[in-house]
Order: structure tokens, then sequence, then C-alpha cells
């Protein structure tokens, strides 16, 4: 029988040590490779002593990020390490409580312990484990995709209250309520507020869907207004018709759609 | 109503429109001692330099002093008469603090008794005037006179016009709107003190969701239960914390109070940081705070949103060490309470958290305008949640 090596990852320290007492009791046969404080630290101990169990809290700092287009979630460092080495040793998720991470456990038939965790529970881990054989662990990659979208915190589904925004050296929150404008820069956005301004970079078309579209406008395809802002709407010479917010001097380009819109009001 | 409008009081700032300087008699109630004063004021500074004038304008013209005096004297009488007679007796009446109605139809009586005073004194004044200027002078032609019945009404419909809008009418105005100003105002009131009151409600809220929030609640157990076998005493002292903490924050939120003080609110932070920083293993803290600034007021929970924000999103999902710091500063005018991490800072461009919202919308509703709240990071360094409340000063 091939010994079994484990990897622990926990960033709370007194809950660390204690699963790893409590795993040397329930599991005399395992011997422990490394226990972990965060996300990277597992990482590189995996590749270094290529464990076959893995004890992976799933709230704790996440490994860094290799490639900018990995989309990882802050936080969510239990999941990250999972789709690095899941296919590669055997998981048991750690948890204080995710109620949707759990059904998704027993539904996957991934193996997972609830903080604080009682020795009767582990011994339980242990014992399916050893019946598995260790052997080759099953693929979870489509379940842990799912579920870190689904621990994500819930930014895309609810309306913006708030932005960060570069400037210059800082960044800067902003609430969506002191905005007055938005004006599309290329691939970036000028948030304009009464006392500021910043640029984010994301397109204003990311934006828009989710802004509140009864208080701001779309005026033309490089301007969404607050619309209790509005000062007034002006046409020039050539026919072209212009706006201008309360307290401030810039005229935004407004498109003949709106203008229409508008007259009808 | 007028048992709740004091009389001599200004009117609340909300309810005045303008009056400033001279103007200053409208931020009075309409027919109250000192609007009347204020405003007589007013007029008489008017008057007595346009009577000057025409007094001057005879000296030049007839070269007689005892008329030219007669005529200022005349004319200030007949100008004083003509605006302050109606107000005056109006005043009389609504410091008799009658009933509503009854107020009304007497202001209306003192009023027209005040056109019909200022009429008379016109009429004598004029009259007198006309005869000391006749003897210095070669007698006027006869004015000609008015034919017809609709000339002559004409005629007393514009003096009429002009006798009572100098004389009151456009105080009257303003004297019937007051009652529904009043209702208002306290109905604008009422919805700034209700607004308040639910944004502190929310913060709580949000303070008691964060403590039963299972992954606080669980986390902290599971430490607990660790350290019982590892490290009892450590066991002894997170228990402890989390007593302090939530000792000093549940009975708050059944009775809901709107008043705390700093100190207070620091000790709520530091049980907090207290058990955090026994459970995690790797957060440093520090409290910067004069003890004499612990009794100023400060809104209850504000200052805990920020620290729980600052270990949920600096401390925690950053590997290695952390630290947490509140550093507090009072100048002048200014109260400056920060809570600085030193984690990696904003990251997400967008978000949706309700914890901030309430932290803008209580010092809105509480402060409206005097305190400020914000959020910075070094690019990619460490977050700093800034409130600044405006002192009065001391």
């Amino acid at each position: 029988m091939s010994t079994i090596k484990v990897l622990i990852a926990e960033d709370e320290a007194p809950q660390r040590q204690a699963l790893v007492t409590m795993l040397h009791e329930v599991w005399p046969a395992a011997e422990i490779v490394a226990a972990c404080s965060d996300g990277q630290a597992a990482l590189e101990a995996f590749d270094r002593a290529a464990p076959n169990v893995a004890f992976l809290d799933i709230r704790m700092p996440g490994p860094t990020l290799e490639r900018t287009s990995e989309r990882s979630v802050a936080g969510l460092g239990g999941i990250d390490l999972a789709l690095r080495f899941g296919h590669r040793a055997h998981i048991v998720f750690v948890t204080a409580y995710d109620e949707y991470a759990v059904r998704a456990f027993e539904l996957g038939a991934i193996d997972y312990l609830l903080k604080p965790i009682a020795p009767a529970r582990l011994r339980e881990t242990v014992q399916r484990l050893e019946a598995r054989g260790l052997q080759q662990p099953p693929a979870i990659d489509a379940l842990l995709a799912t579920l870190r979208r689904e621990l994500a915190p819930v930014t895309t589904r609810d309306r913006l209250k708030w932005i960060t925004a570069s400037h210059g050296e800082t960044t800067k929150l902003y609430a969506v309520d002191d905005v007055i404008a938005f004006r599309a820069q290329d691939k970036y956005t000028l948030v304009v507020t009464a006392a500021d301004e910043a640029i984010i970079r994301m397109s204003l078309r990311e934006l828009v869907q989710k802004l509140d579209p009864d208080e701001f406008w779309q005026i033309h395809r490089s301007a969404v207004v607050r619309a209790a802002a509005i000062d007034q709407i002006k046409r020039d010479e050539l026919g072209k018709s212009w706006l201008t917010l309360r307290g401030r001097t810039e005229q935004l380009p407004v498109s003949t759609t709106f203008v229409t819109r508008f007259r009808g009001m | 109503m007028n048992d709740r409008v004091a009389l001599n009081q200004p009117l609340p700032p909300e309810m005045v429109r303008r009056g400033t300087g001279v103007a200053s008699y409208q931020n009075f109630p309409v027919f109250s001692a000192t609007w009347l004063k204020k405003r007589t004021t007013l007029f008489a500074l008017i008057i007595g330099p346009l009577g000057i004038l025409m007094g001057i304008a005879e000296v030049v013209r007839s070269d007689r002093v005892w008329a030219a005096v007669l005529l200022v004297a005349h004319f200030w009488i007949g100008g004083l008469a003509l605006t302050t007679a109606g107000p005056a007796l109006a005043t009389w009446v609504r410091h008799r603090r009658w009933p509503l109605a009854r107020e009304r139809r007497w202001v209306f009586a003192a009023l027209a008794a005040g056109m019909l005073i200022s009429f008379t004194v016109d009429a004598i004044v004029s009259s007198a005037m006309d005869a000391s200027l006749a003897s210095g002078t070669a007698a006027l032609p006869p004015e000609p006179a008015v034919h017809g019945a609709g000339a002559l009404a004409l005629n007393f419909a514009a003096l009429f016009l002009i006798y009572g809008l100098v004389g009151g009418g456009l105080a009257i105005r303003q004297f019937l709107a007051e009652p529904r100003r009043w209702a208002d105002l306290a109905q604008q009131r009422e919805l700034t003190e209700l607004r308040a009151r639910k944004q502190a409600l929310d913060t709580h809220l949000g303070v008691l969701q964060a403590q039963i929030e299972p992954h606080f609640l669980f986390n902290t157990l599971a430490a607990v239960r660790s350290l019982v076998i590892t490290n009892p005493n450590q066991a002894t002292e997170a228990i402890d914390a989390l007593v302090d903490y939530l000792r000093a924050t549940i009975p708050r939120l059944r009775d809901t109070q709107l008043d705390s003080t700093l100190g207070q609110q620091l000790e709520i932070c530091e049980s907090y940081l207290r058990l955090m920083s026994i459970r995690m293993g790797r957060l440093t803290w520090a409290v910067h705070c004069a003890p004499a600034l612990h009794g100023i007021a400060f809104p209850p929970l504000l200052l805990m949103t920020l620290v729980e924000n600052a270990i949920k999103h600096g401390v925690e999902p950053k590997a290695g060490p952390g630290t947490i710091a509140i550093e507090v500063q009072r100048t002048a005018t200014t109260l400056v309470v920060s809570v600085n991490d030193d984690g990696d800072g904003l990251r997400e461009p967008l978000g949706s958290g309700v914890g901030l919202q309430n932290v803008r919308e209580q010092l809105r509703a509480r402060y409206r305008g005097h305190a400020q709240f914000n959020l910075t990071s070094a690019t990619g360094r460490g977050t700093t949640a800034r409130i600044e409340l405006d002192l009065p000063p001391s």
C-alpha cells in the first residue's frame, strides 16, 4: 500500500493546529506533509510533496495568479486550489457554513467537513477516503467552476451602488448616488461627480446594464447622465443638440433618438 | 396653530426663503412685534432720506426753510402712517393670541382700519401742506376735476391698491400661508427624523446580521474549540472577547438608541479586533485615540461596520500578517476617524454592498452635509476608510 500523504490548508492558526492534531489521532496511517496558512504556500507545498489528500478551507487567501485572465474571487482560496490540483489529489473541503456548497458537495460526491470539526465526523471522512482506495480522484472541475461563481459576492445581480476608480496613485470609492454622468472614453469610462472625475477600466456599455434606467438616461452612445441632474438641452446652428448638467459647464452630445424622446415628455 | 407659534422667535431657517440685511424682518412671523420693528425700520430708511431730499428741493425752490421743515415732517408722518398703521394694528391683534379664525378676521379688519387711518392722515397732511405751500408761491391752477363715476371708481381703485399693497397687503399673503408652511415644516422634520431612525436601524441590522453570520459564528466556535485543546489560556481570552463584543452590541439592538460616544464605539471595535486577532493569529491591530476624545458623541456601529469591512476585504483575503489601525484626530472644527488596513486595496471595480451604503446614508441623515465619508487606497496597497464630522466649536 502506497503511503498516504495529506496536505492541510487553513488560514486560522488555532484551527489549523487542531486539525493536524485531530488527524494524527484519527488517521495514524496518514503522513501530514504540509499545513499551510494560505493558497500560495499550499500550491508550492503541493508541487514539492505531491500529497494524495488535501483538506482545504474554502474561504482563505488564494494563490497568486499566474495569468491575469484567470477570474479568481478574492477570499475563495480553497476553490482556486482545488481547481489547480483537484485532478491529482482527493479534496476534502472544510467550511464554516456555505449552504449552497454543502448541497453541491453532496450531489457531486465531494467530501466536506463543517466547522467546528467533530472527531467522529472526521473519522467517517477518513473511512470513506480509505474505502475509495485513493486511486484516481473523481473529476470535479465543472462543479468547482459553478461553486466559484455561486459563492462570489453578488455584484453582477444587484444594482450598482459603488464604483472604485483610480485617480493617479490612489484608488477611490465613489457612491453611484453622487455620480451625475458617465462618459465613454475608448475602452474606459469617465465617472463625473459634482466635485470630481475619475476613470474606470470598464466600457460604458458594460456599465450601463448595472445602472437603474429610471435614474440614469443614456443620451448618446458616449454618455449616460443622471436624469435629475439635467439642466437643459440646446440645439446649435448645425442642428446638433447638446446637454448641460446642473452646476457643470461642459456640453454633452445628445443623439437624435434621445431628443425625440425627451421632447415627447 | 397659534398656541404653537412663538411670535417673538425668528422663523426656523427651513421656512425662510429670503431676507438678509434690511429685509431680515422676513425671518420673523408676519405681524409679530419684531417683524413690525424691523419692517418699520426698513421703511423709515426709505422714507427718511426721501423726505430730506424733498426738503432740500423745497429750500432750493422757494428759499423758505420753515415751509421745507413742515413739508418734511408731513411727508414723514404721512409715509409712516401709510406703511405702518395697518401692520401695527394687525400686530396688536396677533399678539392677543386669539383663535385662528378670529385672528384672521381681526387682522383683515386691522389692515382695513390702517388704510382708513393712513387715508385720513394723508388728507389732513396734504391739505396742511397745500396751505403752507400756497402761501409762499403763486396759487396753483386748480386741478382739473375728475368727471364721471367711472373715472372716480378707477381713482379709488388705484388708491385702494396702493394703500393696500404698501400698508400690509403683501404681508397678508405670508400671514395666510403661515399655518400651511408650519405644517409643511413639521412634516419635513418628521420625515428627516424617520429617515435618520431608519438608517440607524439598518446599520444595527447589518451588525446583527454580521454577528449571527454563520461564518463568523462557526469560525469563532471552531477557533475556541481548537484553543481549548491547544491553548486553554487563549481560549478563555477568545471567549471573553466574544462576550464583550456581544454584550456591547446586543442591548443596543433592542432599544436602537441613536446616541453613543466615540469611547463606547471604540470599545466595541476593540473587543471584535481582540477576538479576530486570536482567531487569525496573524492580525495585529492598534487604536490611537486621545482619552479626552472618548466623550464625543458618535453614531452607533458605523465604526464597527468599517472595521468589519477592513477584516473581510483587507486582511482576510491577503496571505501573511495583516494590520488594522484605527486613528482618531481632532482639529479645531472637525473630528476625523479613520480605519486603515494593509490589505491588497480596492480591487473590484464595481460594488453593490449595502454596509457602506448604510454608513453613508446614516451620516447624511444625521449630519446633513456636515459629515464626509470616503474610502481610498494607494493603488493595490491598503485601504483607508475615513469619516470626518464637523464639530461645534468648543
